[in-house]
């Protein structure tokens, strides 16, 4: 009876996709091989961060401790996405976020496990989550972008809220609003203005008809361009602008008494609850907050250092300028909250 | 087959009327796996529909309120004016090029006939990627205009509704060429003769007689064309148009509210089916009839003095929708290799798209027969069951497909979550449409005598699908193969989303390279894609009748 053959020929197809899926799975896990000194396990990072940006600093880790890392970089929300559906049975051991907001949100889901380390410890609170499930390892501004040939010194705005004027009108470039950072940004609106501030300033905007571009990197570019007088942006992108040769400069806003400060963010890791790998997860994120690994952070991508005294690239210090006073483990509490918000603003 | 299968059905209806339905189940002689495989794709195509629809009947009153006080309006004017736009200008760029080809003595027109084929391959976000580089802000335009001195400001801007609308109709104008052309080339000229006897000029005619004429493959173009625009996610996105694509992708990605995207995602399905309504009421009663022995070939429209300005024309939009494209690329792609970016990442990326697209291409395909075979040689009502859940994907937008996958793995098995199966089978459900197709047609010209013959030799009806069957479809089977192929390898939306983390493939660095600028780093793996789509096009066009 050849139809008996059917189940053979699908176990047959599904065995071959099994074998070429799990080839071209690998393919893009990327293993950084190391120099084989010893033999202390193995850790897997999921990490939300640009791999040019991190890798350096795995292959560090992984020289130092002989631990063999294996690396899976995607967006930052994909990801927090995966770790929530993964829930109990974790593929992953540590999380690297662009954002202190979805590093939160998923401790208050109980997805990252509490870090005792006196190291981590010593990072001002300001910069870590109260339990230590997750630590920022730099620091980023939100920051005013401009293209120096397009708008003059004087008439330079000094405060975010200055961007809803219409001498502005379809000169202001931000990101999309799925980005961390400007959901991040809005929230330390709410806190420091409230909720009806942080509302007008986004109606504002829109009715400004200010654009909201696919990703920072597009914005920058398109300030870089001239194609908008003004963006804004985490600071390091306009260190990134400024490297590319383009006539760009910089403003911290909102520095006077009285203003709101700069808003702040971290680019920080957490140990996943239930990590196959705890102790070398832990080991990693120690390394993390060593001066070697946070002067890469400050080289690679110019970044602010949080463990005092690793000096900045061209970007200001922490301490050289006025901040938002929000606790960040704020940002991720109230993610829902501003989510609402924009929501029914209805930003693009 | 049994005795039974040999009755006329009708005595067999009138005898047991009461029990039609249990007797026709015992009649359907399908072979087992065949009736599991076809049933089983047949519902797992259908879930994920079903699941979108369920999940949007699950939003609150204040959700509904909101998004029809503040997006939905934005959103509807936005889809339908562009999808307006592109289809009547893509329109008139395909009947003007379909009837240079096949009414007039337009110099080199075969040649043409041949080109207009490249822009099937070219896929709209590889258009506008193209365009981007050139025109766009970033782009080399820009530079060139600058080291001149010229004003930037002369330049159009791509980040337009006008940019979009020209890119998306360069981009689908041959849908409906390919349709109009024949319709056209069949056509017999005695009723543009009639014309003409009742004193209508060239232009008269054309208007009130060819046009009419090829209403219905115009239409039908049209409507694929539209169903494109509506379904797009990568050309508008890059375009920085607002449409509802790139809305649900919002609400997916950066909200995590599934019951949002559902919402929106019902509200575009529900504009596909106004559009598929209203062109079959378009179509409507009218019917034309025409008997072999009355064609006669229609009169060659001598261009004289247009001759030069068509030209002109033609190779205009020979250079927008071909020329262009292909030369940004070209020009990218050696700037590219210059800079290396032939890396072990882009190896990775076309390796990921390759693989994933035969495998998907593969998977598609014997579910898509087995439903063909159903189709074409059983049919009743568990073929129309089958074969209706199986074709429900069709005409849904990408970005659909992937949410109802997504609420699907959330609700019955979420450790396949981000694994590269789910996506796979999304691949498959989503061309299985295409390739059933296929299948059909190509069943169908196998006459049934030789099954017979088959049967007669002793072979058991599974017997004669693989040993008559399968042997005797085999170019229809590799076109449907292609075409799937081709579907994967540009595919967009649902890789973005159901991809496993860190799985990029080519049209995913296309779609991220364009926006942030890095041309050179896109360009070779859109080129290859090109390259792909051509060689499965020709594959396709080679095994098909």
């Amino acid at each position: 009876m050849i139809f008996r053959k059917i189940p053979l020929l699908l176990a047959a197809t599904l065995f071959s996709a099994t074998i070429l899926i799990a080839g071209c799975g690998q393919s893009k896990q990327v293993p950084t091989e190391s120099s084989t000194k010893k033999d202390s396990g193995e850790l897997v990072i999921y990490s939300g961060r640009k791999e040019p940006l991190i890798k350096p600093v795995i292959e560090e880790f992984e020289k130092a401790t002989g631990v063999k890392v294996t690396l899976r970089s995607g967006g930052a929300s994909e990801l927090a996405n995966a770790i929530i559906e993964e829930g109990n049975t974790p593929k992953g051991d540590v999380f690297i976020a662009n954002d202190a907001g979805t590093l939160e949100n998923l401790r208050g889901k109980g997805l990252l496990a509490p870090n005792k380390s006196e190291i981590v410890a010593g990072i001002p609170l300001q910069y870590r989550s109260e339990d230590g499930s997750w630590v920022g390892v730099s620091g980023r501004a939100r920051v005013i972008m401009y293209n120096t040939n397009l708008v003059k010194e004087s008439e330079l705005p000094k405060s975010v809220f200055e961007l809803t004027d219409p001498k502005w009108k379809k000169q202001v470039a931000l990101s999309i609003s799925s980005n961390e950072s400007l959901i991040g940004h809005i929230t330390a609106i709410r806190h420091a203005k409230g909720e009806k501030e942080a509302e007008n300033w986004m109606k504002g905007l829109m009715a400004n008809q200010a654009q909201f571009l696919k990703g920072h990197t597009e914005v920058r570019k398109a300030v870089g361009s001239g194609e908008f007088k003004l963006g804004v942006v985490n600071h390091y992108y306009y260190h990134l602008e400024k490297k590319d040769g383009s006539p760009v400069a910089v403003i911290y806003p909102d520095q006077d008494p009285g203003q709101m400060g700069v808003p702040m963010n971290i680019a920080g890791a957490g140990i996943i609850k239930g990590a196959k790998n705890q102790e070398s997860a832990a080991k990693f994120i120690d390394f993390l907050l060593q001066p070697k690994a946070q002067e890469l952070f400050a080289k690679l991508n110019y970044e602010m250092p949080v463990v005092d005294g690793v000096p900045v690239n061209e970007a200001k210090a922490l301490k050289d300028f006025k901040k938002t006073d929000v606790n960040l483990q704020q940002l991720g509490q109230e993610l829902g909250k501003t989510i609402d918000l924009v929501e029914k603003v209805g930003l693009p | 087959m049994n005795k039974a299968g040999y009755e006329p059905a009708g005595l067999g209806r009138v005898r047991t009327s009461n029990r039609t339905w249990p007797l026709s189940w015992n009649n359907i002689n399908i072979p087992m796996g065949i009736a599991i495989l076809s049933s089983g794709a047949g519902i797992l195509a259908f879930l994920p529909a079903a699941m979108v629809i369920f999940s949007a009947s699950n939003g609150t009153y204040e959700m509904y309120v909101r998004l029809i006080k503040t997006k939905v309006p934005v959103l509807f004017v936005n889809t339908l004016g562009l999808m307006v736009a592109v289809t009547v200008v893509a329109a008139i760029i395909a009947v003007f090029l379909a009837f240079i080809v096949s009414r007039t003595d337009f110099p080199g027109k075969r040649l043409l006939h041949f080109i207009l084929v490249i822009p099937l391959a070219i896929p709209p976000y590889i258009g506008s990627f193209a365009y981007i580089s050139l025109i766009g802000p970033a782009g080399a335009g820009p530079k060139i205009f600058k080291s001149l001195g010229w004003p930037v400001d002369y330049i159009p801007s791509v980040y337009s509704f006008g940019g979009a609308t020209l890119i998306l109709s360069l981009c689908t104008f041959p849908y409906i060429y390919l349709l109009v052309k024949p319709a056209l080339s069949a056509m017999t000229g005695r009723w543009e003769e009639v014309g003409r006897s009742c004193g209508y000029t060239s232009w008269q005619v054309f208007w009130k007689v060819t046009l009419p004429l090829v209403r219905p493959a115009l239409g039908a173009g049209c409507l694929l064309v539209g169903l494109y625009v509506l379904s797009d996610f990568g050309a508008v996105t890059m375009l920085r148009m607002q449409t509802f694509t790139g809305a649900i992708y919002l609400q997916l990605i950066g909200r995590y509210d599934k019951t949002a995207a559902s919402v929106l995602a019902l509200a575009l399905i529900a504009v596909t089916f106004l559009l598929i309504y209203f062109e079959q009421k378009m179509r409507g009663k009218s019917k034309y009839y025409q008997f072999g022995s009355s064609y006669t070939e229609a009169v060659e429209v001598v261009l004289g003095k247009w001759r030069y300005p068509v030209m002109a024309v033609v190779i205009t939009i020979l250079l927008l929708s071909v020329g262009i494209p292909m030369g940004m690329l070209l020009y990218w792609t050696a700037v590219g290799i210059g800079e290396g970016a032939l890396d072990p990442y882009f190896w990775g990326y076309a390796y990921n798209s390759i693989i994933s697209a035969v495998v998907a291409a593969t998977a598609t395909i014997i579910p898509a027969v087995a439903i063909a075979y159903v189709n074409t040689r059983h049919r009743g009502i568990f073929s129309s069951i089958v074969n209706g859940m199986a074709n429900s994907s069709y005409a849904l937008p990408g970005v659909v497909v992937a949410l109802g996958f997504i609420l699907l793995t959330n609700k019955i098995a979420p450790v396949f979550y981000g694994t590269i199966w789910v996506l796979l089978v999304a691949y498959a459900v989503r061309f299985l449409p295409q390739s059933i197709q296929a299948g059909n047609s190509a069943i169908e010209q196998v006459p049934p005598q030789l099954e017979e013959a088959g049967r007669l030799a002793g072979y058991s009806v599974a017997g004669v699908f693989y040993r008559v069957i399968i042997p005797l479809i085999r170019p229809g089977l590799l076109a449907g193969w292609a075409l799937a192929f081709l579907g994967v390898i540009k595919e967009l939306p649902v890789t973005l989303l159901l991809r496993p983390v860190g799985f990029d493939t080519l049209p995913v660095r296309v779609w991220i390279e364009a926006s942030e600028g890095f041309f050179y780093l896109g360009a070779p793996g859109a080129l290859l894609m090109v390259v792909l789509s051509l060689f499965s096009i020709t594959l396709i066009t080679n095994n098909r009748g």
